[in-house]
């Protein structure tokens, strides 16, 4: 065994191989320090040393599921990869599983946090994310299916779903994408994401990555179906509505009241924020009767001193408040702090006293960046700030009428899209017992 | 196949840039027109119209709102505010314009050619306010009130509902006299603006009554607010009377009415009103004696009242109640039942009947 495992591997030096010798019989032993932990003592190691009987150690590894026989060469590779110890005993080869976890504790929500739901998220061990998972959703229907993925990374994944709720079709259709998906390296959900989706194009995101254990639990409630990757922080769900990027989960934990409020106001400022910067080119610039007298002759005394058109003014600040918001995120946090300091209050400030933009436009710029930190979901609040610039272009040559008519394009776009086969933009989707006898093929 | 399909992306693209929306012009590139005058020229068949242009700045304070007045004389209205662009430094913009005033002499000539041109114009906004300026809309427009706070404002406020509500002025919109121009059987009223004597304000509170063509009848004041009430249910009005040496006042705070029209030869115009109000003014303990016999002084009152004021506007020709449609609607009329309520109409007898609800006495402490 040691010649193949050495020939395989050869000229990796931090591989151990050993024959150990008890002073009876002996023990070939190949493994990765640095992928195994110190279980490998205590599990192997000590035993091997007082056994003296080799019978007797044959039955301590039938006994202990660590321990599985692996008589395939060809497996030895990516078992030793993984962490796992090879031994081999007479002819009998065995793998014992005593791979190496760095991480013991869920972590913190840092990306979706929540007012009064829990805190815990996601962590890079697939193991940690199974458990936060398993507790939430403890019902013995659940079911993980492993994938591995990545030709050199050989990430593993996990797909998991409530095998009574599942749409059968939903899920042919991700077996059918997984076999396409043709990564190097699989390092984050993100990748995943995009060679899953047909059309890495698309406007929207139309698979949803989370951070929030709760979050998947109650996806899964709903029949959805969850990918967890190793080494990734966010699980990958699908398929999903636009509803589902703009709910929080606070939603589900907050009074009827108070989240309907929050949710329509969520609503509002997505709409404010795709559309507000174009509507100020398009009202300043083509129908300035649309605003209140007052407004408009208060937006034309401010404006007086601006040298350039309005869309110039407006990009000059989206621009900044771009730069600024990608600085404060790449900062480190003790800078980040600074940037947004001498942005908001200095270039702000500063820019409209120099008469570069007027102080209608201030307003426009932090609603605009404002509104758009209120969407839930990161990815789709970066797409929405992608598609205000092209609601800009629009609203520069056809004004307040191409804004009105793109925001029609941008509905009907969304009405195309599809999520796994799900639409996208459904606002009504069946009911729980409903979706369930629906499944075709239920197990 | 990818070729041909980027090459059709660019053409349409480049198709998309040829069209643009309808002008870029910044905001503070257009000049914004708050009202327009319409007079009579010094020659005959000429328009002499004025503009009231804002200035704006970004401090707003009462009495420093700045505007310019622009006059031109021409032989059409849109010649005129043609010529009227080569004497301003930017371009003129009329979507802000909520205030258009007929000058009188004007209106005793006739205003149809006015009408053509405000109603073709896209960017004059069909709830533009309305009203005919004594002595002329030059004048009006050049006053400068001292509580403007903005440029026009004061002339907005004065107007529509968002400012004062006053029972004495009557509002019309664009959109609704041009309506009433069109219409058979209900004829166009507008609002008579003037300066008021003090110089500082405007006094909006008489009415004057156009048949299709030109001005009929202005009503005083006390008229216009009967108008006001009866015809157009204005609910913040009030009426007073005498009883035993002091007023009664009755602030109104609902009114309804309804009419129908006989079918004899010479049609009967019976009309019903219902107002409800409480006392803003009377003697003490006045209630407890005999509410209903106050009630009934008041629709006496206003019978009376009413019934004179109808037929001061049917001697006058005009119809802005529109008894003349409601004839026809009631009776399928066509072209020959139009004819005849012509014919008949200046002898047609007016029958009102009121009902006046005393709700509730004020407070009372």
């Amino acid at each position: 065994m040691l010649e193949q495992i050495k020939q395989q591997f050869q000229d990796a030096t931090d591989l151990f191989t050993d024959t150990l010798d008890n002073g009876y019989w002996h023990m070939e032993i190949a493994y990765f320090p640095a992928l195994c932990d110190e279980h490998i003592k205590d599990g192997l190691l000590v035993p091997f040393s007082y056994r003296f009987d080799p019978d007797e150690f044959r039955r301590m590894l039938h006994a202990n599921p660590k321990f599985a026989k692996t008589d395939k060469p060809e497996g030895w590779a990516s078992l030793l990869l993984k962490g796992f110890v090879l031994i081999r005993i007479g002819d009998d080869c065995y793998s014992f599983k005593s791979d190496r976890t760095l991480v013991t504790e869920p972590d913190t929500t840092q990306v979706e946090a929540s007012l009064e739901g829990p805190q815990s998220a996601f962590t890079e061990s697939l193991d940690l994310n199974l458990y936060l998972l398993r507790f939430r959703y403890n019902v013995p229907t659940l079911t993980v299916e492993p994938f591995e993925k990545g030709n050199f990374s050989n990430t593993a994944i996990q797909v998991v779903y409530d095998r009574k709720l599942v749409n059968r079709d939903v899920l042919e259709l991700l077996y059918k994408q997984m076999e396409k998906v043709d990564l190097d390296l699989l390092l984050s959900s993100g990748q995943l994401v995009k060679s899953l989706t047909d059309k890495s194009h698309r406007f929207f995101p139309t698979l949803l990555q989370t951070e929030r254990p709760d979050r998947v639990a109650s996806m899964l409630r709903k029949g959805k179906i969850a990918i967890l990757i190793n080494g990734s922080r966010l699980a990958i769900l699908l398929p999903v509505r636009l509803y589902d990027f703009m709910n929080a989960m606070d939603d589900y934990y907050d009074s009827f009241w108070i989240s309907r409020l929050l949710a329509t106001m969520r609503y509002i400022a997505v709409f404010l924020t795709l559309v507000l910067p174009a509507a100020y080119i398009a009202i300043v610039s083509y129908n300035p009767e649309i605003f209140r007298v007052q407004l408009a002759f208060t937006i034309d005394g401010s404006r007086a001193g601006v040298p350039y058109p309005s869309f110039i003014e407006v990009f000059i600040m989206l621009f900044m408040i771009e730069a600024l918001i990608e600085a404060s995120i790449r900062l480190p946090r003790f800078v980040g702090s600074t940037a947004t300091t001498v942005g908001g209050l200095i270039l702000g400030q500063a820019a409209q006293q120099a008469g570069l933009v007027s102080s209608i436009m201030i307003i426009v710029t932090s609603v605009v960046a404002i509104s758009n930190f209120v969407i839930p979901n990161s990815a789709f609040s970066q797409s929405i700030r992608v598609l205000k610039y092209l609601f800009l272009i629009i609203s520069m040559i056809y004004g307040i009428s191409g804004v009105a008519v793109l925001f029609f394009a941008m509905i009907v776009y969304l009405c195309s899209l599809r999520s796994f086969g799900e639409p996208y933009f459904a606002f009504f989707t069946p009911h729980q017992r409903d979706l369930a006898s629906q499944a075709p093929g239920k197990r | 196949m990818k070729g041909p399909r980027t090459f059709l992306l660019i053409i349409l693209i480049s198709l998309l840039c040829t069209l643009t929306g309808c002008g870029f012009k910044d905001i503070d590139k257009r000049f914004f027109v708050v009202a327009m005058g319409i007079d009579q020229g010094s020659k005959i068949n000429t328009y002499r119209v004025t503009l009231r242009l804002a200035i704006p700045s970004s401090k707003i304070e009462s009495g420093e709102a700045k505007t310019e007045v622009e006059t031109f004389e021409a032989p059409s209205i849109a010649e005129a505010v043609r010529h009227l662009k080569a004497l301003v430094d930017k371009e003129l913009d009329f979507g802000h314009c909520r205030v258009i005033l007929f000058g009188k002499p004007l209106m005793e000539e006739g205003v149809d050619s006015a009408l053509q041109w405000l109603s073709r114009r896209r960017d004059i906004a069909m709830v533009t306010f309305l009203g005919m300026a004594e002595p002329n809309a030059h004048i009006v427009l050049k006053l400068h009130p001292q509580s403007e706070r903005y440029p026009g404002n004061a002339l907005f406020l004065s107007f529509g509902s968002e400012g004062t509500e006053s029972s004495f002025t009557l509002t019309e919109y664009l959109f609704d006299w041009a309506r009433r121009q069109k219409e058979t059987g209900k004829d166009a009223y507008l609002p008579i603006i003037r300066r008021d004597t003090d110089n500082n304000s405007y006094r909006l509170d008489r009415v004057a009554f156009l048949d299709k063509k030109k001005l009929r009848l202005c009503l005083d004041p006390a008229e216009t607010q009967l108008f006001n009430i009866s015809a157009k249910h204005f609910n913040k009005s009030f009426m007073g009377i005498s009883y035993q040496g002091t007023r009664i006042v009755l602030g109104l705070t609902q009114v309804k009415s309804r009419m129908s029209i006989s079918k004899d030869s010479v049609p009967v115009v019976n009309y019903f009103i219902r107002a409800t109000g409480f006392l803003e003014q009377s003697p003490r303990n006045l209630l407890e004696e005999n509410p209903s016999k106050i009630e009934k002084m008041l629709e006496t009152e206003l019978n009376s009242q009413l019934q004179d004021l109808m037929y001061k506007i049917r001697n006058a020709g005009v119809d802005p109640y529109g008894f003349g449609l409601h004839y026809l609607a009631q009776y399928f009329g066509r072209a020959k039942e139009w004819e005849h309520w012509k014919q008949v109409y200046p002898a047609v007898t007016f029958r009102v009947q009121s009902r006046i609800v005393i709700d509730k006495s004020g407070l009372i402490k």
